[in-house]
């Protein structure tokens, strides 16, 4: 799931494959990383994973790390 | 809260634009690269605005949508009892620009004019208001909106792509067995979402719109939906806020409304605030007249936080074409 979650993140953020990921990763260290790549984001995940967040969810997934664990708590 | 008339028309819509025309793609700047851009207008659907210049204001062209639709339906002046604008753009401070706009209409002293400082969620806002003030006392009202200044200031360079400047005019009138829903909520809790200060920038929570659009709208609008035992194969089109094309198209997804029932006017005139509801009737004012009348839901949304859902049947014969004016009135 995690590897998914990347996945749609690193398309998303128009990442090259060969940069590496870290959960550190926010809108103030990635270049395309802007509101609209985070609504785009959140409704790629909600999709990919039939799941539907809140809206204190979407606040909160202001990193890499952040989106993981939203996520994650969503889809267990 | 929820509530219904049974005897308030909408007779008319009237939209105008102001006539320059601006397209996102020539906005390439050191801050906006044409990648970017595409980007952007992929996303949001806006692929074009129209923006005022030179001393035309927003007023000026609800004014002059309200001129309009005044002659289409032969209304006299005097007939009009209130005017309630829907603006965060006056022209003064005070008074009201809607009293500015009632001597520009010539229209008589028997009558209440106000503005109303609300934005998106303005135009489903202003119906309730207007619904409120004549459905006990009769008499005709008109319903106008419009915002934009040259200055305003914005903290995202991109954010400039978004918006472009419209005004409208909506007539309404009592009259026996016209059925008219509406609901509407707030939260200033969360004002932070979108507000500005005196003489500084937008500030825009992008995300916090978002979040905001997807959760508590979409929940409104099936909640009304139920209040009023609504079944979405009832309703003729939807028109959404046009803030952008991925928004609107999920919260239609969400609630279960098949996009071609949608009406939308963003891909060329933007988000023109509490104006886009009404400007998306007129902008589809084809479609629409092809049935002689039409059962429609509203629903604005945005800066409060404050959203609002309005359900109604209306005649299409007097929803008017867009048109474009640099016409300015000097007072």
């Amino acid at each position: 799931m995690l590897e998914k979650v990347e996945k749609i993140f690193r398309e998303v953020m128009e990442l090259d494959d060969d940069i590496e990921l870290n959960d550190e990763m926010n809108s103030d260290n990635v270049e395309e990383w802007d509101s609209l790549a985070s609504m785009s984001l959140v409704l790629q995940l909600e999709k990919e994973f039939g799941i539907k967040f809140e809206f204190d969810d979407v606040l909160q997934m202001d990193s890499l790390g952040a989106i993981k664990k939203v996520t994650a708590g969503k889809v267990q | 809260m929820f509530g219904e008339y049974s005897n308030i028309a909408v007779r008319g819509i009237a939209s105008v634009v102001p006539k320059k025309n601006i397209e996102n793609l020539d906005c390439v700047s050191d801050e906006l690269s044409s990648h970017k851009i595409n980007k952007q207008m992929r996303l949001t659907g806006i692929e074009r605005r129209r923006i005022l210049s030179g001393e035309q204001t927003a007023s000026d062209l609800a004014t002059l949508a309200a001129s309009d639709l005044i002659e289409e339906l032969e209304w006299s002046k005097d007939s009009i009892k209130v005017i309630v604008y829907i603006t965060q753009s006056p022209d003064l401070e005070i008074p009201s620009t809607a009293l500015l706009i009632q001597k520009r209409l010539g229209i008589g002293k028997n009558c209440l004019a106000f503005d109303v400082n609300l934005g998106c969620s303005g135009y489903t806002a202003g119906i309730q208001i207007v619904s409120g003030l004549i459905h006990q006392t009769g008499g005709r009202a008109l319903l106008l909106t419009s915002d934009g200044r040259k200055d305003i200031k914005r903290k995202r360079a991109a954010d400039y792509l978004l918006f472009g400047h419209a005004g409208t005019a909506t007539a309404i009138e009592v009259e026996e067995g016209n059925r008219l829903c509406y609901r509407h909520q707030s939260d200033g809790s969360r004002f932070r979402t979108i507000f500005r200060e005196h003489g500084k920038a937008t500030e825009m929570d992008g995300t916090a719109v978002f979040a905001f659009t997807i959760n508590d709208v979409a929940e409104s609008i099936e909640q009304t939906m139920q209040y009023f035992s609504l079944e979405e194969n009832l309703i003729d089109y939807y028109v959404f806020h046009q803030g952008q094309r991925m928004i609107i198209d999920n919260l239609a997804d969400v609630c279960g409304i098949p996009l071609s029932k949608m009406l939308y006017s963003l891909q060329d005139y933007g988000n023109t605030s509490s104006s886009s509801v009404p400007l998306s009737i007129c902008k589809e004012e084809e479609k629409l007249k092809k049935k002689s009348q039409v059962k429609l839901y509203l629903c604005g949304y945005g800066v409060g936080l404050s959203w609002g859902s309005v359900i109604l049947d209306m005649s299409t014969s007097h929803i008017l074409k867009i048109r474009e004016s640099s016409y300015h009135y000097h007072d």
